[in-house]
């Protein structure tokens, strides 16, 4: 049975890497006793794989990952399971069976949510002449080549919630894809400062019908 | 408790934030409102500490005392310590990230010589006063560990050490400290009745007078010698049933289930091999109930064994048929020792073929039959050959080899031996028919300096200078160079030779730690740390001539700056041996004899 477990990390656990956070969800299926289906050859091993890895340092209230069992299993009962195992800052959303028609998971994920705190005025002011634009090419180095890329198509959609934070939309698919962290750098360049925030990833989503839609209602 | 708005302004400019977190799964969450709060402080970074099986034994043990919370430490690396001072943190538990300084008790694990300085380091960063004498409220600083045996270059810092193994004596030590702190504690007067305690060592109630030319002259002070403390069933001696489950990757990531204590095969450089004595096995129902319900709440996919010698333990077969057995369909693979597999039947030695193996690794010691008669490390050259031969057999290209260099009467000619050696091995390799060899051949051969450690027979003898290890270095990589597919790797000689130092140094390295210290010495076994500037310096301040420690062949008569502490074997038993190494005669191992070493009636009674 293909399973997707919704999960949240909050507080300090945010600086966990992702090898960790996989490593610690395959011991916490383990020790829940859950029948995860192991690969075959020499060296077998749990295969889980995450809808969108999520970066060192971002708080999330909603990531996704997916795992195959030998048999079929309740998810409400695995739900408990698995969060009995958890350490400190994690937290079992749901559990939910994965239809085996539906593609994996990565390639499903088309954009993320963020919300931005703890935000300094100068980011506010930047960020609103981002949105501004049609374009805005920044230039980075990937494998010792510099490229410029064009940032502002993968902004989807900004919320201005308070004098203090904001809220985000953008993409996260393998053609577009941008970490909100590559904002508040560029900010700072900008405006010569230091800027730092909370960040915390909200949902994930995939593309339904036309509509942008939350990983979760894929299992219900 | 640390402001912890700081530290997540700091943690995302670290290296491996993780490190600093706690939050593990197994972690003790208590009141912080009991008798005695206890720091469990590592003197490494959280990897290396983490994967240390006694300290995290002792505190699941101390954790389970009603008074006692007990929490974990470990040292922060450079980086992480920049930022702590820039912000004005400093050290603090992983558990509540309550300040050290807040504590009643810090413990410091001592394994090897070269962490001292990031004792001093953790203590500074906790804002407590280094020198003991100075230190006239605020935690007990304690120390416990190998190191300990000789525990004089921390004299100077320490208020009490524990000698020995400290499952009986811990308890002890927190039951004297209730009673004091119930009526207000006043240091010195638990220091005073903590000497009294069998196994703990205050060093500043012990005085030490020198002769003119360097040596001791006297040890002076009550309850002397201090004997170490050990326990002596191990099948009811403590063992947690639960571990913490890091969330970062450590070094040891895995169940270690320890199998026995002590070995009785006597190779006389190995000072774990005497301080541990006597051998205590832990039965094979016992240790088989305690891998179960380690792997079912760890959910770990390794087990491994640890001891001194697992090859050795009575029922290691049966140990490792049932592992593999019943763990077989949990997809757990224990990594077993791979020496004795031969004897094993058939369809259990290709079992243990699938299952993962700690690697084939032989440690010959020493390149020559004679040399190897003198350490006493019975191995002759037919069994490395036959050993190395089944791990061919059995599909492996990669063997690693462990050599030392600088061995008591070693001769240019026990080098050549050893290149002998390493070359009859790759024979064996190819004598194999073409289809059966996997691959192409490795050997990597590592060659660590020898350093002379207290409580072994050669404890009296001096090291090989710098100059000299440096030449048989160069002699031997050259020599290795001609032959294809070794790797030849050795230990820098600069460390080796503080090792010595530190190993059988006094009280006046104090002094030397102190300005190392001071020099910017911490984290010193880590090769991007070192700087031997930095305590070549601390020598010269300290007017202080390492070499008197480290290149000193000792009288047998000569007080030793550690002959207060006892470790069990008796200094006769060491000179028996140290006089048979130089007569090239070996010494059998204990099981086919006693050989009244000092525990004689503990292992009768047993």
């Amino acid at each position: 049975m293909r399973v997707c477990v919704k999960f949240s990390r909050e507080g300090f656990c945010k600086y966990l890497a992702h090898l960790d956070i996989q490593r610690l969800f395959v011991r916490a299926i383990k020790r829940a006793g859950i029948p995860a289906k192991y690969s075959s050859g020499f060296n077998p091993h749990m295969n889980i794989s995450f809808a969108y890895p999520l970066g060192v340092g971002i708080e999330t209230l909603g990531d996704y990952f997916e795992f195959v069992t030998t048999r079929d299993i309740d998810v409400v009962q695995a739900q408990k399971q698995l969060q009995e195992q958890m350490p400190e800052g994690f937290s079992v959303v749901a559990v939910g069976q994965l239809c085996d028609t539906e593609g994996k998971l990565m390639a499903l994920t088309q954009q993320a949510e963020y919300r931005l705190e703890k935000l300094p005025m100068q980011f506010m002011d930047w960020m609103k002449s981002f949105l501004q634009e049609k374009s805005y090419h920044i230039r980075r180095e990937r494998k010792g080549k510099i490229q410029t890329i064009d940032i502002r198509p993968s902004v989807r959609e900004c919320i201005f919630l308070t004098q203090q934070s904001l809220c985000l939309w953008v993409d996260c698919s393998s053609g577009s894809a941008l970490n909100p962290t590559l904002l508040l750098k560029q900010a700072a360049e900008v405006c010569k400062q230091e800027i730092t925030a909370q960040v915390i990833r909200l949902e994930l989503y995939t593309q339904k019908n036309g509509s942008m839609l939350p990983l979760q209602t894929l299992f219900g | 408790m640390i402001d912890t708005v700081k530290l997540d302004q700091i943690l995302p400019l670290v290296e491996k934030p993780g490190r600093y977190i706690g939050k593990e799964l197994g972690s003790v969450k208590k009141s912080t409102d009991l008798p005695i709060r206890f720091l469990f402080a590592f003197p490494d970074v959280y990897e290396v500490g983490m994967s240390h099986l006694g300290s995290i034994i002792l505190y699941h043990m101390t954790n389970a005392r009603s008074d006692t919370y007990a929490e974990r430490a470990y040292a922060p690396f450079p980086d992480m310590q920049e930022q702590m001072k820039k912000m004005g943190i400093r050290l603090y538990s992983l558990e509540t990230y309550t300040e050290a300084s807040a504590f009643d008790i810090i413990g410091f694990n001592l394994s090897y010589e070269m962490c001292y300085t990031t004792v001093l380091s953790m203590m500074d960063l906790a804002g407590i006063p280094l020198l003991a004498r100075e230190r006239k409220e605020g935690p007990i600083i304690m120390a416990g560990g190998t190191c300990t045996y000789n525990p004089e270059p921390l004299a100077d810092f320490i208020d009490l050490f524990v000698i020995g193994e400290g499952e009986e004596v811990n308890h002890e030590l927190l039951d004297l400290y209730v009673r004091h702190k119930k009526k207000g504690l006043n240091k010195q007067a638990f220091l005073k009745d903590a000497a009294k305690i069998p196994g703990i060592y205050v060093p500043s109630l012990v005085q030490v007078e020198y002769c003119t030319d360097g040596t001791i002259a006297a040890i002076k002070g009550e309850n002397l010698p201090v004997k170490k403390r050990f326990i002596l069933d191990m099948d009811n001696a403590y063992y947690p049933d639960s571990l913490i489950v890091p969330n970062i990757e450590i070094v040891h990531d895995r169940v270690v289930l320890e199998i026995f204590r002590g070995c009785t095969r006597g190779c006389r450089f190995c000072q774990a091999g005497f301080i541990y004595r006597p051998v205590r096995e832990k039965s094979l129902q016992k240790l088989m109930a305690q891998a179960h319900q380690l792997i079912k709440q760890t959910g770990y996919d390794e087990l491994s064994l640890s001891s001194l010698s697992s090859g050795d333990y009575s029922c290691i077969e049966q140990l490792s048929v049932r592992l593999l057995d019943e763990f077989e369909d949990q997809h757990v693979s224990p990594s077993l020792p791979s020496l004795r597999v031969d004897s094993f039947q058939k369809e259990y030695a290709q079992k243990m073929q699938n299952a993962r193996k700690t690697g084939f690794t032989f440690a010959p010691e020493a390149g020559s039959q004679r040399l190897r008669d003198v350490i006493n490390k019975n191995v002759t050259e037919e069994d490395i050959l036959r050993g190395v031969g089944y791990a061919f057999e059995s599909g492996a290209s990669t063997v690693k080899l462990y050599f030392m260099m600088g061995l008591p009467t070693e001769t240019t000619k026990d080098l050549d031996d050893m290149v002998e050696l390493v070359s009859k091995i790759r024979e064996v390799y190819y004598r194999l028919p073409k289809e059966q060899r996997n691959g192409s051949l490795k050997i990597n051969v590592s060659a660590a300096s020898f350093v002379p450690k207290p409580f072994t027979p050669f404890q009296w003898e001096a090291q090989d200078t710098t100059q000299q290890l440096r030449e048989k270095q160069n002699y031997l990589k050259e020599k290795f160079r001609s032959l294809k597919g070794v790797r030849f790797a050795y230990h820098d000689s600069p460390i080796s030779f503080l090792e010595a130092v530190f190993a059988r140094g006094d009280r006046k390295l104090g002094k030397v730690l102190w300005y190392a210290w001071q020099q910017g010495a911490q984290f010193d076994s880590w090769q991007d740390c070192f700087k031997m500037e930095r305590y070549e310096k601390a020598f010269e301040l300290a007017g202080i001539d390492p070499c008197f420690y480290a290149y000193r062949s000792r009288d047998v008569e000569e007080i030793l700056p550690w002959d207060h502490i006892d470790c069990g074997v008796t200094k006769e038993f060491m000179q028996r041996e140290l006089r048979r190494a130089k007569a090239g005669k070996t010494t059998p191992d204990c099981r086919q004899g006693c050989l009244r070493c000092g525990f004689e009636e503990v292992c009768v009674k047993k």
